[in-house]
């Protein structure tokens, strides 16, 4: 009895065993993802900074009434571009952003459209809402074209009237412990009223400048943001792996100690059999 | 000549950050010179050719995309792609040259085609600003 519960324990040793390996590598996997992830936000922060300073300027322009994208107008239809994992596994990074989307999306009631970057992205959102467009992105090799491409896609569909708001969700990187979902409003742009106005000087008038920065300046936040959000991905597949390891950690540990205690039984009761054998 | 602070900024990161006299950019509108004390400017970047004087020496530069934008204490130019006259791969510019101008040659598509004439333009404006 005790060498079948043994080899029992062994199995489940081996087992765990065979785990905690593939936790570990694939913590391995994403340490070494990430580094080259967090360069890449690094270079990407500035640009998006600088383009917002440009945007928030033209914000307090006495103009900005001018232009389609400054002014709100009833939102019917709305639409979320949101960031995503291509893999799971990471704890609880890809719910978080999928709940942070549906608790903002039941605040409105209007036709909702969603562009998924992101395979869980396309995955969860494919059931629930309509695709703006057809096209699927993974995140980890979303390029700067892409970006820029996004830009021009969404800007032609607000002037056109296809998207009333257009919000990005994403996940924000704070620090290794803190990543939190965030959603942006993108468009409409919001005139800053209590800032003193600027005449600002535009050769082509203001509407015409500001549709032709719009683009880049979507595209740089899309950049930004699943630039951002590839990194908190990583941070979170590191964290749940660093876990799962050290779980698996305790649980040999755990069971070592049980097979331990049922080899030292086994040995006690053989010895009691030969000395009552003896005995006799 | 008096002094303003430039940035110029990408997608890949910043590409100047420091003092400098004088900006010639190519705006939609035409190229446009900024000096010190300008009043507030923005205007969206198109494909050409960009010039900085800082420290009294001129540097070229292959500029597209983006927007610039002045004020009186600064200047930012936010780039879809900037590159230093000194930095251009010029092997890649010429290929890439060849390859839009074989696809405005053969293709019909207008979309392609748009594309095409745009990517022609910013080689274009590479080897120029690579080779003068």
């Amino acid at each position: 009895m005790a060498g079948s519960s043994m080899k029992d324990i062994k199995t489940r040793i081996k087992s765990v065993q065979g785990t905690r390996q593939i936790t570990k590598a694939m913590r391995l996997v994403a340490s070494s993802k990430l580094s080259r992830a967090k360069e890449r936000m690094e270079q990407t922060a500035p640009y998006y900074k600088s383009f917002n300073d440009v945007v928030n300027k033209l914000s307090r322009s006495a103009d900005a009434k001018e232009s389609v994208f400054f002014t709100a107008r009833k939102p019917e239809k709305i639409c979320y571009c949101v960031i995503a994992g291509d893999r799971g596994l990471a704890g609880g990074y890809n719910s978080n952003i999928f709940r942070e989307v549906l608790s903002h999306a039941k605040e409105h009631s209007a036709e909702i459209s969603v562009l998924p970057i992101g395979k869980k992205a396309v995955e969860f959102f494919g059931k629930r809402f309509d695709f703006i467009e057809k096209r699927q992105m993974s995140v980890s090799d979303i390029s700067i074209g892409d970006c820029f491409e996004l830009g021009r896609f969404f800007c032609e569909k607000y002037k056109s009237g296809e998207l009333d708001e257009l919000y990005l969700t994403y996940t924000n990187y704070k620090n290794v412990l803190h990543q939190e979902p965030v959603t942006v409003r993108i468009f409409p742009l919001t005139p800053d009223t209590d800032a003193k106005k600027v005449q600002i000087e535009c050769e082509q008038g203001f509407a015409s400048a500001v549709s032709r920065i719009m683009q880049s300046y979507v595209a740089s936040l899309i950049l930004s943001a699943v630039s951002r959000s590839y990194v908190s991905e990583l941070t979170a597949r590191q964290n749940a792996m660093d876990t799962a390891t050290s779980n698996a950690d305790d649980m040999i540990s755990e069971l070592q100690l049980q097979y331990n205690r049922a080899r030292q039984a086994g040995i006690t009761q053989e010895i009691t059999e030969i000395v009552a054998g003896a005995n006799s | 000549m008096s002094e303003f602070k430039l940035i110029i900024v990408t997608p890949d990161g910043i590409e100047y950050d420091g003092m400098a006299e004088s900006v010639i950019v190519r705006t939609t509108t035409g190229d446009v010179g900024i000096l010190n004390n300008h009043a507030p400017f923005v205007s969206p970047l198109s494909t050409g050719e960009a010039r900085i004087q800082a420290n009294g020496q001129w540097r070229n530069a292959a500029c597209s995309g983006g927007v610039v934008s002045a004020d009186k204490e600064c200047v930012s130019i936010v780039a879809d792609t900037f590159e230093w006259s000194d930095k251009i791969d010029v092997e890649r510019a010429e290929k890439a040259r060849d390859k839009a101008r074989k696809i405005i040659d053969s293709s019909d598509d207008n979309k392609r085609l748009d594309k095409a004439k745009i990517k022609l333009l910013r080689a274009m404006t590479r080897i120029d600003v690579a080779n003068k």
